[in-house]
């Protein structure tokens, strides 16, 4: 059960980093007419995907919190015992970048809040910044950690 | 620095004092969830092994190991509730909307700094 508790986990991971990428990289770009690929990645309403970024995010969360308490038990130890600190560490920061992150949430929807305030610009562009950067990192670490030592292995 | 009664004043956004209780939030609950791992504030501990929540701490040879991070989350998330509902809305809508991501990225830092000893 935990397994696909996890793999539902990364899903929602994947949905949310395409995401939270799409809208930081269209916060940043300077309105312009969209000639090419790029620009196109870049020419969306970012404001639209805030509701959705944040339902990811709790959802994510909530999984990730559901299956954290078999990792304390199975890999944690395990790390520990194959005397791997640094995947120990890693993961901590994991944790605290991912409830960081989640008490950000409600700034981030006021900021992103339409219609928009240019006055609010540097402080939507960035704290979407930081969110990408947590949920990249949280990411990259979580495949990390299962690659080695997954669930059931 | 900009901030929501300045923003609400120009009239350039609607989100003006009565939304700006979700900065305070944010804030207090970002900040206390890094003290409360700093110093150990957990509001409860859980036992993955009894699958238990104890406020209290149990003997680890019985209870195996506790899990602090549900209630460092615990106690970030009361405190923002509680400071987002007693800071007056005209002075939460006073706070410069930069405090809003410069708070966290001092958070960032010192939790990198935190951690570190995992990597010496």
């Amino acid at each position: 059960m935990f397994t696909t508790l996890l793999i539902l986990h990364g899903l929602l991971a994947v949905a949310l980093l395409g995401g939270i990428t799409h809208q930081t990289y269209s916060a940043f770009r300077v309105p312009a007419p969209a000639k090419n690929f790029v620009a196109r990645y870049g020419a969306v309403n970012g404001a639209a995907y805030t509701n959705a970024m944040i339902v990811l995010y709790i959802a994510a969360v909530i999984l990730g919190g559901i299956v954290y308490a078999p990792y304390r038990l199975e890999i944690r130890t395990a790390l520990e015992d194959l005397n791997l600190p640094k995947a120990n560490g890693i993961f901590e920061i994991k944790e605290h970048f991912i409830a960081i992150g989640l008490f950000m949430l409600p700034a981030y929807w006021l900021y992103w809040k339409t219609p928009l305030a240019a006055e609010h610009a540097t402080a939507r562009k960035i704290i979407t910044a930081i969110l990408a950067f947590f949920v990249w990192y949280g990411f990259l670490v979580g495949h990390i950690l299962n690659n080695i030592k997954g669930f059931g292995q | 620095m900009t901030t929501f009664s300045e923003a609400a004043h120009t009239g350039t956004t609607h989100a003006g004092t009565a939304h700006a209780r979700y900065a305070v939030f944010s804030l207090v609950a970002t900040v206390v969830y890094v003290l409360a791992y700093n110093f150990g504030w957990q509001a409860f501990r859980f036992y993955p092994l009894l699958n238990r929540v104890s406020l209290d701490p149990l003997p680890a040879k019985e209870s195996g190991p506790a899990m602090m991070y549900y209630g460092w989350m615990a106690t970030a998330l009361i405190a923002g509730v509680v400071a987002a509902l007693i800071v007056p809305p005209k002075y939460a809508a006073k706070l410069p909307s930069a405090v809003a991501w410069v708070v966290p990225l001092l958070l960032v830092a010192f939790t990198l700094v935190y951690e570190k000893h995992w990597f010496l």
